[in-house]
């Protein structure tokens, strides 16, 4: 076939990609008969109340002398691990605010951490490409230092996002600016599956975040900067199952709803949505009220659910931390006007285990709780 | 004899090669094209019989609530004892103000009146003698005393819209406190230089603020080829501002090239290559 004839399938292949998309947006738009807050609102359903005092900062983890990138919470204990542009992992005791490790990284542009489930183990990654595994049982070196205990390699750009599969300590996936996600046996060091890349339907640009649904481990979500979040099966890695389109600008952060059933995500355009999972439905979309203080719309930094699923905490790159009712798509609370509130942009944040606290990390260097 | 005119090597041309690696490109994308087409006509079918958004959200409704949530607040209730004597009090004419009295609801915390009264027994928050709540602490405006003083929640007006007043100049009040609450109160952010070097400063403000110029990289890198001309925003190096923006740039590619070298050699210790967006170097071709 000659390059004339190829170009000439080419454009009629990108006509029938064009208008399939606008077939199915309008076939969608059919079946958007209502939204979240429209249908509670009419079941009679009115905001959670809080008051000034309902939601307080009762500690704040000081120790890192840099911004704070990342963070996560065991699953039982209180512990919290977090991240920081000082090159450093520091692992806390919530509620004492003890430092039990500090972690100093071989490469310190960190941007992602996470607990194994067990607690025992912590994972990070960052601009190394790299993901790195420390187990917090280890003995230090001379110099104080746990060392790391294995290193996956084999991304091909930044490690953006890492979470360990639920109840599995052998298991993690890893998202990374290669616009890739992948499936790693931390035992071996080898990759199980690559979800994405250039020939599958994967993204389009670079991925940077992900989270597995808790009620069904097989699944899980990942945003990126193609505006979309898919979802994938990890027994499946030659295609995505689905992809969610709805925001304009970088999906920055997912997060399972707590029924495993739909999720969350926080983007650029400055606001969260709610997808279905199975049916591939926007949900609702929670956009902040336009403040004449801002030049810029604040983008979605990091997004969480509480344990009901009733409120969804988002962070935002001007410091606020909106408590959103998640039926009633309203803003309860703003963490960001409290007092002792972050002075900085809210990096990340997380619930404990058992849903009592809230976690947030900030470029003023502190996490708070 | 004379010397031979020797006409002086001339090395012929290299043969015209067909342009195979912009043709490979070119299937390749059709390939992808047909497969995405294959996606689409595959979700437009699963569509059929989806139920409407409705469901989902009457699911989500239903879901939630079906688990305690330890940070919710919990809302108070009035003690059954206490909405007895309400009943009985409105049925009374006259106040008997000893049966009022016998029965306080034990979480009110309103000084016992001297005339017990029947209204003032109920100790309700709107009735009870409450002391002032002023704005408590010098440095914010929010009630500390709330514990010993249940009214003063209703009645302190914390952090009032700003004025701005106080807050330094060339700043933007954020959220500040009124006039009359100290300075610390505002989350001013001054306004920044025109250099992104100015947005690393911890007392600056946040980089979206900043017009910023494209970063100084390190010699040997290129300047951020990003469409955007401000390494501050966000699509360059997601938590990393300007400094790390540094990308070497890859070869742009005509069309019917034979493709492009990709190289991203190792970046120094500043910078380190992001983002790649530019397809032919994704493709790897080399000529």
């Amino acid at each position: 076939m000659s390059v004339a004839e190829l170009k000439e399938k080419h454009a009629a292949a990108t006509a029938t990609v064009n208008s399939l998309r606008e077939r199915l947006k309008q076939r969608r738009q059919l079946l958007l008969d209502t939204d979240v807050a429209t249908y509670t609102k009419n079941q009679g359903r009115s905001p959670v109340n809080f008051s000034a005092t309902d939601l307080v900062c009762c500690r704040t983890l000081q120790g890192h002398t840099g911004k704070v990138y990342a963070l996560d919470w065991t699953p039982e204990k209180n512990w919290i691990v977090s991240a920081s542009q000082d090159g450093r992992l520091i692992v806390w005791n919530a509620l004492t605010s003890q430092k039990t490790h500090a972690i100093k990284l071989l490469c310190p542009w960190v941007m992602t951490c996470v607990f194994a489930p067990n607690g025992q183990s912590v994972a990070c990654g960052g601009l190394d490409s790299a993901c790195s595994v420390f187990n917090l049982s280890s003995q230090s070196d001379r110099d104080g230092n746990i060392p790391v205990s294995r290193i996956l390699t084999g991304h091909k750009g930044y490690i953006s996002c890492c979470q360990y599969v639920p109840d599995q300590e052998t298991r993690l996936i890893t998202s990374s600016g290669d616009q890739t996600c992948v499936l790693w046996d931390v035992t071996t060091g080898q990759r199980i599956s690559i979800f994405g890349g250039e020939f599958p339907s994967g993204h389009t640009a670079d991925v940077l975040s992900l989270s597995i649904s808790s009620t069904n481990p097989n699944m899980f979500v990942s945003g990126s900067c193609d505006s979309t979040v898919r979802l994938w099966d990890l027994r499946i890695a030659s295609r995505a199952v689905r992809t969610y389109h709805g925001h304009d600008g970088d999906v920055n952060a997912v997060r399972f709803f707590p029924d495993g059933l739909r999720f969350g995500s926080g983007s650029d355009d400055g606001t969260c949505r709610l997808f279905d999972m199975r049916t591939g439905h926007q949900l609702q979309v929670y956009a902040r009220q336009p403040d004449r203080n801002d030049d810029e719309i604040p983008t979605v930094t990091s997004v969480a659910f509480s344990i009901s699923g009733r409120l969804m905490f988002s962070g935002y790159s001007n410091g606020d931390c909106y408590v959103w009712d998640t039926l009633v798509a309203e803003v309860v609370q703003n963490l960001g006007t409290l007092q002792n509130s972050h002075e900085g942009r809210i990096s990340c944040l997380g619930l404990s285990g058992d849903g009592s606290a809230l976690c947030t990390g900030s470029y003023d260097k502190n996490l708070k709780v | 004899m004379g010397a031979t005119d020797v006409t002086p090597p001339c090395p012929k041309s290299p043969p015209k090669y067909p342009d195979l690696c912009g043709r490979r490109r070119l299937q390749l994308e059709v390939q992808i094209l047909n497969r995405e087409i294959g996606f689409l006509e595959e979700e437009l079918h699963s569509l059929e019989g989806v139920q409407p958004v409705s469901r989902c959200c009457k699911e989500v409704n239903e879901f939630i609530g079906t688990k305690p949530d330890p940070i919710i607040p919990v809302n108070k209730k009035r003690h059954g004892s206490c909405r007895m004597w309400r009943w009985i009090r409105s049925k009374i004419c006259c106040c008997v103000s000893w049966i009022c009295c016998l029965e306080k609801p034990t979480n009110c915390s309103c000084p016992q009146s001297k005339n017990c009264e029947c209204c003032s027994c109920e100790c309700s928050c709107d009735s009870c003698s409450y002391p002032n709540c002023t704005c408590c602490n010098s440095n914010c405006c929010t009630c500390l005393e709330v514990s010993r003083c249940p009214c003063c929640r209703s009645f302190c007006n914390c952090k009032p819209n700003c004025s701005c007043m106080n807050c330094k100049q060339n700043c933007s009040c954020i959220n500040c406190c009124s006039s009359n609450c100290n300075i610390s109160c505002c989350r001013c952010r001054p306004s920044c230089s025109t250099h992104c070097g100015s947005c690393f400063s911890e007392s600056c403000c946040s980089c979206m603020r900043c017009s910023c110029t494209k970063p100084q990289c390190f010699s040997g890198a290129f300047s951020c080829f990003w469409p955007f001309s401000c390494c501050c925003k966000s699509n360059c190096g997601k938590s990393l501002c300007c400094r790390s923006c540094c990308v070497l740039r890859t070869p742009s590619c005509p069309e019917c090239s034979c493709g492009c070298v990709w190289s991203c050699p190792t970046c120094g210790d500043i910078c380190r290559c992001i983002k790649r967006n530019n397809p032919c170097c994704i493709s790897g071709c080399f000529c």
